[in-house]
């Protein structure tokens, strides 16, 4: 069972939205065209919810979650996230919000090469300033990776970095994990043990948001939100019902 | 054209890097071709102003005291001349003059050169005021010695006092051959603060000596070789006029013309090292940068391979980066030589101004710098594109995972602290490679910073020590010199010590001798003094102040192999009667040894005088002033006895050297400059080509809230780092090459000073700040970068 511990995440109140977008927008001006990324977008997120947000490329779910992320501003609108309004705070306060609140899994994993697995996953630890809670080699046992905590990234296959990239956002503690196609580069098999570890998540409280194009990954979600051209065009629980992680294929 | 259109594309995206890396070639060929152009220049301009003053092929000089009467010494050599050659008499004088100003005392011994005023031979080249005409002959006119006009900032024309009181007014200043450096007749270099030089027409030096129409000088001119004629006029002199003493010398054994071109040889080996060391330094930089900007789109290569775009093609592009590069960084150096020749060229002029200063433009040494100037960044950029095109496609479009290696980033698992501690140093050894170059060339600045602060500061230390073991206990002390060995009670001698000005005064004998052990030896200057004196005595590091021995230098007992308690042959006059000596050799002990640098300083105790036979004599006088009066007071009063050749403060001759070593100073400067400039660029350019490298690292950290001073404060810890590892490596390398520098170089050159090593606090603090804290902070220049940087693009780069 892997660790959550957020006082926030606990002491709110059952149905309170750990995410809510009211009406958000997002334009980007590239000389005289105007592009809109995202288009009056509405969403609440639960705690414990293990979200999926589907769509093409270009469709905006990208934008959507680099909002959420509060690495970028909606041109209009209003984002709260566990109770922050990350529209209206100050830099600091959205550098604070990062290390406190959310936490990123990318596509490409982005972890320190220079770093051993277990180094990385002490990042998260280090960033989120606690001192309290499992260690970083607990962590990385959580996500069965124990016996790789000495070895430096190039010696990991991309599911084990896959894997530390995901400890490592476990590592901060926050309740909210934003991945950003988390399977992308990795092979069916792996991707699927991927996405067990991120179900496991939601189910121990945090809100687990996975960005993917990929169809199939979005059955084993509690909810899909589906964008194109950065609008909303259903939201809803996967259709057909949840399916298990064993029932996936790509 | 598309290719130049997108190359140029390419340079305009990393416009700060490029021109960076072109600056960073610049320096290093500018300062290469321009250092080493130095020498160049001082090799013709010695030869072209040897032959524009029409330097003598053969000197003759007469003992001192003896003197021929006017047109004896030609006719001597008449025979041995042919039509072409020119031999022309002079009479030298030794003088004490008063060329005081209102603002200062300057009371000098020196010479008066009498020559033809229109003499060809040896001639004065005028460069300030008038020279001399035929109707100066006879007048009380004389020419100023430019090396001592310029150090006592004398106008073109002004009044001087003879000894004696003759006034005379001089009409220019000028420099001959043998004073290009002043060197004094006891020996010593760069004298024009004590001895200064007037030339005049041999009629009125006649005046001055007062013994009417005589000579006691000739100088040839000759189209034979001087060697034959040397050893002929030699010959003819030995038979003909034994009874002149005379001493006949090639002009290439003229002691500042061997000064000169020996040194020339040195400085030779000293720029080529120094050019070298910087010149590698900024090829291994360009190179370093070169190649991690092209490693950089090494993605590029992968795509265009896998779009099936032919690999000759796709090596074009970057090779072509790399020329372009190359060819800037050599435009640049081109005109940066220029400045710095120019820069150069002044220093050289104001520190030599000899009749001729050659400075052409050395294409060859241009062109051997560019040439490389040009290789390095080419090669630079095209060891990546090779090793991206030798693999599949897919492996060089990896920028991910695969792509990133820890490199040597275990060896570091030991560093304490946080994550934030350790990644700095993680990073430094993740890419070894480019570490040590960035590291070799900063270093390669720092260690010629270091090699010429060294030096100047261990010059100046040696000579501070010189002058601190002179005046150790007597800060004021003044030496005065008797023109010859007079006895204690002799007026001249009394009147000095009862001179107002002076207060506490001691007699002794300072005497030419030679120590020799085994086969080594060296000539000493011997002084016979009270070893316990109270007025000034030298310090002993080791042994004490015992007779029947002698004191020697720490530095002379070094070079000779001895300690106290070892026995030296010491070669010495003694006096055999009232105006005879002779040469004889003492077996003497090593009593002690003293701390004084130069190794001909060397002492006897007054008790054992009678080893020279000279009881009751001095030629030298160690004094105080008088309370209330100065060195300038006992100059001005000791100007009318005629037996005082000198007046000196103890000290002054480190003053002297201090003075010749700030004009040296000009011309390491300008490497100075140039070591820092370079070593700020690369350092620059390190940083911000890391910074490029690493933007996924920032992005990551921004994304999980690190906030951008705490990566700054990283990225300036990593470059410290780089900076520590640089700068003590520049520090040993500084260190060994000033070890080399005075082992291959100086002591030959100088052999006579035991030069002290010196790291002085302020040497410390000063590479602290340039080697490590200029490398440090050289990330901050990418603040703005950073808080420019796209996070999600940056964080997406899909592979």
């Amino acid at each position: 069972m892997l660790w959550v511990d957020d006082t926030e995440v606990r002491d709110r109140a059952p149905m309170d939205p750990v995410i809510e977008l009211i009406d958000v927008s997002r334009r980007y001006q590239v000389g005289p065209i105007t592009i809109t990324a995202l288009e009056s977008v509405d969403l609440h997120v639960d705690p414990g919810e293990f979200l999926v947000v589907l769509g093409p490329s270009g469709s905006g779910k990208t934008t959507l979650l680099n909002m959420i992320g509060a690495l970028d501003t909606p041109t209009s609108g209003k984002i709260r996230v566990a109770d922050v309004d990350i529209t209206s705070a100050t830099p600091s306060d959205l550098f604070a919000f990062r290390r406190s609140t959310v936490s990123f899994i990318f596509q490409s994993f982005n972890i320190f090469p220079g770093l051993t697995a277990e180094e990385n996953v002490r990042f998260g630890i280090d960033v989120a300033g606690r001192t309290t809670g499992p260690s970083a080699r607990d962590v990385l046992e959580s996500v069965g990776l124990g016996d790789r905590a000495e070895h430096f990234p190039h010696e990991l296959s991309g599911g084990e970095q896959q894997r530390v990239a995901i400890a490592r956002a476990l590592a901060t503690g926050n309740p909210v994990l934003l991945a950003d196609e988390p399977t992308g580069e990795l092979d069916f098999e792996t991707g699927v043990q991927i996405l067990e570890l991120l179900r496991a998540q939601a189910t121990d409280g945090r809100v687990v948001l996975v960005v993917t194009h990929n169809r199939e990954i979005s059955r084993i979600a509690d909810r899909v939100v589906e964008l194109s051209s950065g609008r909303v065009i259903s939201d809803g629980a996967p259709a057909g019902g949840r399916a298990a992680i064993s029932e996936l294929h790509w | 054209m598309l290719l130049f259109r997108w190359t140029w594309r390419d340079l305009r995206a990393r416009w700060v890097q490029v021109a960076v890396i072109a600056l960073v070639v610049a320096v290093g060929t500018g300062m290469y071709a321009g250092m080493l152009s130095t020498t160049e220049w001082a090799q013709i301009s010695y030869d072209e102003s040897y032959a524009a003053v029409n330097a003598h092929d053969v000197r003759v000089t007469l003992a001192t005291g003896s003197l021929a009467a006017e047109g004896e010494l030609t006719a001597a050599v008449s025979d041995l001349l042919d039509g072409e050659a020119v031999a022309e008499e002079r009479l030298i004088v030794p003088i004490r003059f008063d060329a005081s100003t209102p603002d200062q005392t300057i009371i000098v011994r020196g010479a008066v050169v009498g020559a033809q005023v229109d003499a060809s031979v040896d001639v004065v080249d005028v460069q300030r005021g008038r020279g001399l005409g035929s109707a100066d002959a006879g007048e009380p006119v004389v020419i100023l010695e430019q090396n001592f006009g310029s150090f006592y900032n004398l106008g073109a024309s002004g009044t001087l006092t003879l000894a004696g009181g003759s006034e005379f007014e001089w009409v220019g200043q000028g420099v001959a051959p043998e004073y290009f450096i002043v060197q004094p007749p006891e020996g010593g270099f760069f004298g024009q603060a004590e001895y200064g030089v007037l030339f005049t027409s041999v009629e009125t030096a006649q005046q001055i000596a007062g013994f009417g129409p005589v000579v006691n000088d000739l100088v040839i001119s000759s189209g034979a070789d001087p060697v034959e004629l040397a050893a002929a006029v030699e010959a003819v002199f030995d038979t003909v006029h034994p009874e002149l003493g005379a001493t006949v010398a090639t002009g290439e054994e003229d002691p500042t013309r061997r000064l000169l071109y020996d040194d020339l040889e040195g400085d030779r080996q000293f720029m080529a090292v120094f050019a070298g060391l910087i010149f590698a330094g900024a090829v291994a930089a360009a190179f370093n940068s070169t190649s991690r900007m092209v490693e950089s789109i090494r993605r590029e290569f992968g795509i265009s391979m896998a779009l099936g775009v032919p690999r000759w093609r796709i090596a074009v592009r970057p090779l072509l980066v790399g020329a372009e590069i190359a060819f800037l960084g050599v435009v640049f150096g081109v005109g940066l030589g220029v400045v710095i020749n120019q820069a150069m060229k002044r220093v050289l002029v104001d520190f030599l101004p000899l009749p001729v200063w050659q400075t052409p433009f050395q294409f060859g040494r241009f062109a051997g710098g560019a040439a490389i100037g040009f290789l390095a960044p080419f090669l630079a950029a095209a060891i990546p594109v090779w090793r991206a095109l030798r693999v599949q496609p897919v492996e060089a479009i990896r920028t991910g995972h695969l792509a990133a290696r820890a490199g040597k980033s275990s060896l570091l698992r030991w560093i304490p602290g946080d994550t934030f501690a350790k990644i700095p140093f993680r990073n430094l050894f993740r890419a070894p490679r480019r570490t040590v170059l960035t590291a070799l060339g900063i270093a390669a600045a720092i260690t010629v910073l270091v090699g010429m602060v060294v030096m100047v500061d261990s010059f100046v230390a040696t000579i501070d020590a010189g002058a601190a073991e002179v005046t150790a206990g007597s800060p004021d002390r003044v030496l005065v010199g008797l023109d010859t060995v007079r006895p204690v009670d002799s007026p001249e001698v009394k009147g000095v010590i009862a001179a107002e000005s002076v207060g506490a005064a001691e007699t002794g004998l300072r005497v030419p001798s030679r120590v020799m052990v085994g086969g080594v030896g060296f000539d000493l200057l011997l002084e016979v003094i009270d070893l316990e004196s109270d007025l000034w005595h030298p310090t002993f590091v080791e042994g004490s102040p015992a007779p029947g021995g002698v004191v020697l230098a720490e530095k002379a007992a070094e070079d000779l192999g001895v300690e106290v308690g070892d026995v030296v042959t010491v070669e010495h006059p003694r006096r055999q009667g009232p105006l005879s000596f002779s040469l004889v050799e003492s077996e003497l002990e090593v009593t002690g040894l003293h701390p004084h640098p130069f190794r001909f300083v060397a002492y006897l105790d007054d008790g054992d005088v009678d080893l020279l036979g000279m009881a009751g004599l001095a030629n030298t006088l160690s004094l105080e002033p008088s309370p209330g009066s100065d060195l300038a007071d006992v100059q001005r009063e000791l100007f009318g006895n005629e037996a005082v050749t000198s007046v000196m403060a103890a000290g002054s001759v480190a003053d002297i050297i201090r003075d010749f070593l700030e004009q040296f100073v000009g011309i390491l400067q300008i490497a100075e400059i140039g070591s820092i400039l370079l070593m700020v660029l690369i350092a620059f350019n390190s940083a911000s080509v890391a910074f490029d490298e690493r933007a996924r690292d920032h992005a990551t950290m921004l994304a999980f809230g690190v906030r951008r001073r705490r990566i700054m404060r990283m990225a300036t810890v990593e470059s410290a780092a780089l900076g520590v590892i640089a700068t003590l490596l520049g520090a040993v390398g500084g260190y060994g090459f000033l070890r080399w520098a005075v082992r291959a170089n100086i002591s030959e050159t100088v052999p006579e000073i035991g030069l002290n090593y010196v790291f002085t606090p302020t040497l410390v603090v000063a590479l602290s700040v340039l080697g490590v804290v200029a490398v440090a902070l050289a990330p901050l220049f990418n603040w703005r970068r950073l808080r420019r940087l796209d996070v999600p693009s940056t964080l997406r780069v899909m592979e």
